[in-house]
């Protein structure tokens, strides 16, 4: 339809924004006075009249989705998350004892190695910034993944 | 299940039981998979489901009090599902095989309903994840417009707009699958 064309309540409305209307039309999310605007454009407009058949078939077919019953076996399920769960706990208790062993290790480093006028200076250097770097690294790589955790746009989704 | 008992099984999961977060998974572990199945294909639905559930009783201490457990659960699945997804992206896996319906798998009764199901699901497979969840959120869980605006935190217009971008891409996908679907339901409803 061309910009002038107009349907029998006098609106106006360029196929282009109907096009994104269109949606709204589909779903029944549009105002009372956007959806009539849309009756009127499709009432005089056959191309975008069409396109409402086609998004509005393509909507029911998304919507068999909705129906579809997966038979599901909840023994195994639940065998399998109970796995899950109580793996989940033993990492967790890896990571602490992991943890505890490494601060004890780097506590024993730099008390008695670091520190040690016995050990030459280079050594004590090289072991020195090759830990730090360890550290800063593991350090920017957890930075990274929790940024992305609290950045991501889906994350939130619920209801 | 009725909401009281629900809000029990929660309480105690909050204090430490295991025990009774299963009565939570066979109340809704169906419905999960369904969802699953829409965001990964039917092939991987049941393991990305069972992640997400092991993954919410985790995060159980963050539910809050009172409210449904589905929904909740719901922000969760999303997630692993995403994850999944981008994984399999980068190993090319084919979309016959993403969308290979296991033979228990129901999709209404006509077998009609049940071909167009089977061909939504590999059109769905290749359309990219955020339009994906999109695409699923709005029609296998029915959010509304609003819904979609206040939890992907976008204006209800851009809901719109990336809806109908999204439904374009579906739609190219469909018609390249098989051209002549639509037509076919169009005049079938006619």
């Amino acid at each position: 339809m061309t910009a002038d064309q107009r349907g029998p309540t006098g609106a106006v409305l360029r196929c282009a924004d109907a096009r994104v209307l269109l949606m709204g039309f589909i779903d029944g999310e549009l105002s009372a006075d956007e959806a009539r605007q849309m009756e009127d454009h499709l009432a005089v407009c056959p191309a975008c009249r069409g396109e409402f058949a086609t998004y509005q078939q393509l909507g029911r077919a998304a919507d068999l989705l909705a129906q579809e019953e997966p038979v599901v076996n909840n023994d195994l399920a639940w065998e399998r998350i109970y796995d899950g769960i109580a793996r989940g706990a033993g990492w967790i208790l890896l990571w602490v004892g992991m943890t505890l062993l490494a601060g004890w290790g780097l506590w024993v480093l730099g008390a008695e190695f670091l520190l040690d006028p016995e050990v030459p200076l280079v050594i004590r250097l090289g072991v020195g910034t090759f830990t730090l770097g360890a550290l800063l690294l593991l350090t920017n790589i957890l930075r990274e993944r929790l940024y992305r955790r609290k950045t991501e746009r889906y994350d939130e989704v619920m209801r | 299940m009725d909401g009281a008992s629900e809000q029990r099984y929660l309480d105690e999961c909050r204090r430490g039981s295991v025990g009774l977060f299963r009565p939570l998974v066979d109340a809704y572990f169906s419905q999960a998979v369904r969802l699953t199945g829409a965001l990964v294909g039917h092939c991987d639905a049941e393991d990305v489901a069972r992640e997400a559930f092991v993954a919410a009783y985790g995060a159980i201490a963050t539910h809050e009090p009172g409210r449904p457990f589905y929904p909740w659960l719901r922000g969760i699945l999303v997630n692993p599902a995403k994850v999944f997804i981008r994984s399999r992206n980068r190993a090319r896996v084919r979309v016959e095989i993403v969308a290979a319906r296991p033979g228990h798998w129901t999709a209404g009764a006509k077998s009609d309903d049940q071909r167009l199901a089977d061909l939504m699901h590999r059109a769905l497979a290749g359309v990219a994840s955020d339009d994906r969840v999109l695409l699923v959120l709005k029609h296998v869980e029915g959010y509304t417009y609003d819904e979609l605006s206040v939890h992907l935190g976008i204006p209800r217009g851009t809901v719109m707009s990336r809806l109908y971008r999204a439904r374009q891409r579906l739609r190219a996908i469909v018609e390249e699958l098989d051209p002549t679907i639509i037509r076919q339901q169009r005049r079938a409803d006619a």
